[in-house]
């Protein structure tokens, strides 16, 4: 005799489905009749309470998530939201407020396009700096550094571009400026 | 003779509304969103009637319209959840009012759990076994109105009479 059926196989029988060997042993098979006809029963009773008015207004549904995780999904989303505001916000204000930021060694980017102007014009502003006293001397080194350093800058990437082409000339041309560094420090040495 | 499409709404009105409504309210976990259901579908039938001049079977087509706004209402947003979550259960509330002298044979706390059980199901399983067992549509039917293949509708309805079933064999 073959297996008991299995719930699947019940329930395709009572849908009209289910394989014919399936109802032959339904109709030889006490303990499987037995199951069919409870299958029937309680598929009758879900059958009618649902049916039945009024359907309940009070059960929770499975799609209902708890209060609790909506309220923190809210509360983190406000969290957040309002961080990248204020973060934003902030941003603007201290951009704003904030004196000019400060180069190397202090030095601000409005004295070093004086230092540069200063120094195409006729002397570089340290050799004055440099005679005022030893704190003056220091930030008149800063300064010198500064505008060696974006001298260097400079004729770094111009010869680049011009490498990219081809090696002429502008080399020559771009330690020229810097050379001029060096004036006014011989007092200082000394 | 064709009826008069104002005599043909209220004949169906008359025939179907508590169907409908008591439909969205197993569907739906909230007696007003059922009611608001049953009043959509039949303004949409207000105007089918008005506008469709090929003969119909508007039963099967109330019901399909009833599960489709059913189905929108449920995903109509977070507030429906955050609404539905603030529904508490209490005991002995779910079925206060008076049921069919069936239901009532069944017992007050083995009503309970199948209505407990049913709402815990999937959508899709509530609205295959409703339509299947409780309005009694051939599985191809079903199928078709859901939009669904019917070794689909098998599986959704073996998975709802299994649930359903593990609730009622709890304490007999």
């Amino acid at each position: 005799m073959r297996r008991c059926l299995g719930d699947k196989a019940l329930v395709l029988l009572h849908e009209g489905d289910g394989r014919p060997e399936d109802r032959s042993h339904l109709e030889g098979c006490a303990r499987c009749a037995d199951r069919y006809r409870r299958l029937t029963d309680d598929l009758r009773v879900i059958g009618v309470v649902l049916a039945s008015d009024p359907a309940p207004a009070a059960v929770p549904s499975r799609a209902a998530w708890p209060r609790w995780a909506a309220a923190a999904a809210v509360t983190v989303a406000l969290v957040i939201g309002l961080n990248l505001l204020f973060a934003r916000e902030w941003g603007r204000v201290a951009w704003r407020t904030s004196p000019e930021p400060a180069g190397a060694g202090g030095v601000t980017t409005e004295e070093l396009i004086a230092a540069v102007e200063a120094m195409t014009a006729g002397e570089p502003p340290w050799v004055e700096l440099a005679g005022t006293g030893a704190a003056s001397g220091r930030r008149a080194s800063t300064l010198q550094a500064s505008v060696a350093d974006l001298y260097a800058t400079v004729a770094g990437e111009e010869a680049c571009e011009s490498l990219a082409a081809s090696l002429g000339d502008e080399c020559d041309q771009l330690s020229a400026p810097a050379d001029t560094l060096g004036a006014g420090f011989e007092d200082l040495d000394s | 003779m064709a009826l008069h499409p104002n005599t043909q709404y209220e004949e169906l009105y008359a025939a179907h509304y508590a169907r409908i409504v008591r439909l969205g309210r197993m569907l739906l976990a909230n007696p007003d969103d059922a009611e608001e259901v049953g009043q959509e579908v039949f303004l949409k039938l207000f105007q089918a009637c008005r506008t469709e001049t090929r003969p119909m079977q508007w039963g099967p087509w109330l019901t399909r319209v009833a599960v489709n706004a059913c189905r929108d209402r449920r995903r109509s947003g977070w507030w429906k959840l955050w609404r539905e979550s603030s529904v508490e259960l209490q005991e002995g509330s779910i079925t206060s009012a008076e049921p069919s002298p069936e239901a009532q044979a069944v017992g007050r706390e083995r009503r309970d759990r199948i209505w407990r059980s049913f709402r815990r199901l999937a959508a899709r399983q509530q609205e295959v076994f409703v339509l299947r067992h409780v309005e009694g549509w051939s599985t191809e039917a079903v199928a078709q109105a859901l939009g669904l293949s019917p070794g689909s509708v098998k599986r959704h309805l073996f998975r709802a009479i299994r649930h359903l079933r593990a609730a009622l064999e709890v304490n007999g």
